[in-house]
C-alpha cells in the first residue's frame, strides 16, 4: 500500500497545487456568492453538489486541454483523465477520503478500479476536501485510493507558499480487525 | 449657594462608582480625608470648597458642575439585566453608575430633540390577557407588520418604535444588555457592543422582552425565561423556522445562521424548544459545539449600529449650533468625553513644539 500510495503521489505531484487551490476557491466561491435566504435552503448534498460544480468549472478552465489534462464525460461521470496515468473523480469526503453518495454501477466500476469504456486504464483517485464541523471552512485537501466501497489509502495535502507536500492520512486498522474497515462491504458488490 | 447649585451627593457615588473607586482610594489619590468622602455622600456636609470640588473632579474625571447637577441617580431592578451570574457587586454598580449618567445625558439631549414614533411599543400583562410570551412575539410581529421570515433589521425596528439604543462598550463581558423605562425618556436599551452580531440581537429582543411583558417585578428566573422565549418566538417564529431545522447536525445550523441572523447555539436551542430533537441529540449537539467552538461561532453576524441617538447629537450640533464645549456643558461631561463618547471620535489635540 505505501509503495502505491508513494508512486501515486509522486505521479500527480505537479497538479497538487492546482487542485488544492481550485477546491479552496470553489468553497470559498459557494460560502461567499451565495446569498444567505438560498445557502439557508440547502442541505448538504446540495451544498456538495454545488461546489463540485464550480470544482469541475475551474479543473475545466485550469487544466482542460493543456499539459496532457483533459475533462472528461462518460455517460455524466465527470473525471479529469492526466496523461493517462491518474483519473480523478471530485468528491466531498470523510477523514478517511470516503465519499457518501449513492453509486451508480459506473461510478462503483471507477471505485473499484475496474475497466471502463472510454476510460483509460489508469490509476482511479478521488480528489476531495472535509468541511470542519461547522461545514463552513474546508479542513483538509485530500486525495484518496477507493477501493470498492473501502479506501486503499488517504493523503492530506498541505500548500505552503506555493508548495504542495502531502502526508499519509490513511487510519489505521488494528490487527485482525481489516475485515471490519471497510464501510458496506458486507453488502457491496465486491 | 442656590439650591440649585449645590453638591449632590448622588453625583458624587456615581462619579465614584464609575471609575470603580472605593471611598479610600478616592480620598487618598484625591489628598482628601475619607471621611469627608464619606460625609459628602451622605449628605452631611454640602458645601465642600473649591478646592475640594476640583480635586474630586480631577481625579473623577467629570467637571466640577457634574457634581452640582440635581438629578437623582436611580436604582435598577435586577430584572431587566442581561448578564452573567458571575459578575461582582462592585462591577455592576460601575455598569449602573455608567447607565445613570447617560440617562441624565439623554434627558438633556431629548429635550430639543424628538422624533415622531408611529408604532410604540405597547406593555402587556402576560396574566391579564391570558397569553403566552410566543403568542405575544407573534402579536408584535404583526403589530409593527413584519413579513414573514428572519428580522432584517432589529435595531432599526426598535429605534423605528421609540426605543433609544446606546450600543456601548462596558468594558466588561459578563453584561449583554439592560432595558428600563425612565420617567420622562422613551423606553431605553443599553447595550454591550463587545460581542458577536447574532448575540448583539438576540440580547436585545430579549431586553425588548422585558419591556413589552415585564411592568412589575416578578419571580425572576419566569421572567427571564419568558424574555427568553419572546425573543426566540420573536427572532425564529415556530411556524418559519421548522423546515431550516430538520437537519439537526451543526453544519446544517451554521448554513442557515447567516440567514436568520441568531447564533449556532441559538438555533440548536430553538429546535429543541420546538421539539425536533430529542434530549439526547440535544445533548450530543451541546457536547460538540462546546468543543467545537470555544474561540467563538464561525460565520459573523454584522453587529447592527443604533442611528437615533447620534441623530440627536448631530441635531444639537447641526441644526441648534452647539459646539462641543456647549455639548460638554449640557451634559456635565468633558469635552474629550463627549468628543469620544457621542461623536465617535476623539478631540483633536494641539500639540505645541518646542
Amino acid at each position: 500500500m505505501e509503495e502505491d500510495l508513494l508512486r501515486c503521489m509522486e505521479l500527480i505531484s505537479p497538479l497538487l497545487v492546482s487542485l488544492h487551490d481550485e477546491w479552496r476557491g470553489a468553497h470559498q466561491l459557494y460560502q461567499q456568492r451565495y446569498p444567505a435566504d438560498i445557502l439557508a435552503e440547502h442541505d448538504e448534498s446540495t451544498a456538495a453538489s454545488c461546489v463540485r460544480a464550480h470544482m469541475l468549472m475551474a479543473v475545466m478552465r485550469r487544466f482542460d486541454g493543456t499539459d496532457g489534462c483533459h475533462v472528461l464525460d462518460i455517460n455524466g461521470l465527470k473525471v479529469l483523465n492526466y496523461r493517462d496515468l491518474a483519473v480523478f473523480r471530485f468528491k466531498k469526503v470523510d477523514a478517511a477520503g470516503r465519499h457518501q453518495n449513492y453509486q451508480t454501477e459506473q461510478q462503483k466500476d471507477f471505485d473499484g478500479q475496474l475497466p471502463l469504456p472510454n476510460l483509460p486504464a489508469a490509476v482511479r483517485l478521488t480528489s476531495g476536501y472535509q468541511l470542519d464541523i461547522s461545514g463552513q471552512a474546508i479542513e483538509r485537501i485530500i486525495i484518496a485510493r477507493p477501493l470498492g466501497t473501502s479506501i486503499m489509502w488517504t493523503a492530506q495535502v498541505n500548500v505552503i507558499e506555493d508548495q504542495a507536500s502531502w502526508i499519509d492520512i490513511t487510519p489505521r486498522r488494528l490487527a485482525g480487525t481489516e475485515r471490519f474497515d471497510y464501510r458496506g462491504r458486507a453488502g457491496g458488490r465486491r | 449657594m442656590s439650591a440649585d447649585q449645590r453638591f449632590n451627593p448622588d453625583m458624587l457615588r456615581l462619579a465614584r462608582d464609575a471609575r470603580k473607586l472605593t471611598q479610600a482610594e478616592l480620598a487618598q489619590a484625591s489628598g482628601v480625608t475619607q471621611a469627608l468622602v464619606s460625609k459628602l455622600e451622605h449628605g452631611l456636609i454640602t458645601e465642600p470648597s473649591d478646592e475640594v470640588v476640583t480635586a474630586l473632579s480631577t481625579i473623577l474625571k467629570f467637571p466640577p458642575a457634574f457634581f452640582r447637577q440635581q438629578d437623582r441617580a436611580v436604582g435598577f431592578p435586577h430584572l431587566h439585566y442581561r448578564r452573567r451570574a458571575k459578575m461582582g457587586a462592585k462591577e455592576l454598580a460601575r455598569i449602573e453608575a455608567i447607565i445613570n449618567i447617560r440617562r441624565q445625558h439623554l434627558l438633556k439631549l431629548l429635550r430639543s430633540y424628538e422624533q415622531p414614533v408611529e408604532k410604540p411599543i405597547p406593555q402587556m400583562d402576560l396574566d391579564a390577557v391570558g397569553t403566552t410570551p410566543e403568542k405575544v412575539a407573534e402579536r408584535m410581529r404583526a403589530y409593527w407588520l413584519l413579513p414573514r421570515g428572519p428580522v432584517d433589521n432589529l435595531v432599526e425596528l426598535v429605534e423605528r418604535a421609540g426605543g433609544i439604543i446606546i450600543s456601548t462598550n462596558f468594558d466588561s463581558a459578563l453584561l449583554d444588555g439592560m432595558s428600563f423605562r425612565s420617567e420622562g425618556l422613551p423606553p431605553l436599551f443599553f447595550m454591550n457592543n463587545a460581542m458577536p452580531g447574532d448575540r448583539f440581537r438576540f440580547s436585545l429582543a430579549h431586553e425588548l422582552g422585558h419591556m413589552v411583558l415585564h411592568t412589575v417585578p416578578d419571580d425572576d428566573a419566569q421572567m427571564e425565561d419568558q424574555a427568553h422565549r419572546f425573543a426566540a418566538e420573536f427572532l425564529m417564529p415556530a411556524a418559519d423556522i421548522r423546515p431550516y431545522l430538520k437537519d439537526a447536525k451543526i453544519s446544517a445550523f451554521a448554513r442557515i445562521k447567516k440567514f436568520w441572523k441568531v447564533s449556532i447555539k441559538a438555533l440548536i436551542k430553538r429546535a429543541y424548544d420546538l421539539k425536533m430533537i430529542t434530549d439526547h441529540q440535544y445533548k450530543m449537539l451541546c457536547i460538540q459545539y462546546n468543543k467545537a467552538f470555544k474561540a467563538g461561532e464561525p460565520g459573523d453576524v454584522p453587529l447592527e449600529t443604533p442611528t437615533r441617538l447620534k441623530a440627536a447629537v448631530r441635531y444639537h450640533l447641526e441644526h441648534l449650533g452647539y459646539t462641543i464645549s456647549d455639548l460638554a456643558k449640557l451634559l456635565c461631561f468633558r469635552e474629550e468625553d463627549v468628543s469620544r463618547v457621542y461623536i465617535g471620535r476623539p478631540l483633536l489635540q494641539l500639540v505645541g513644539s518646542s
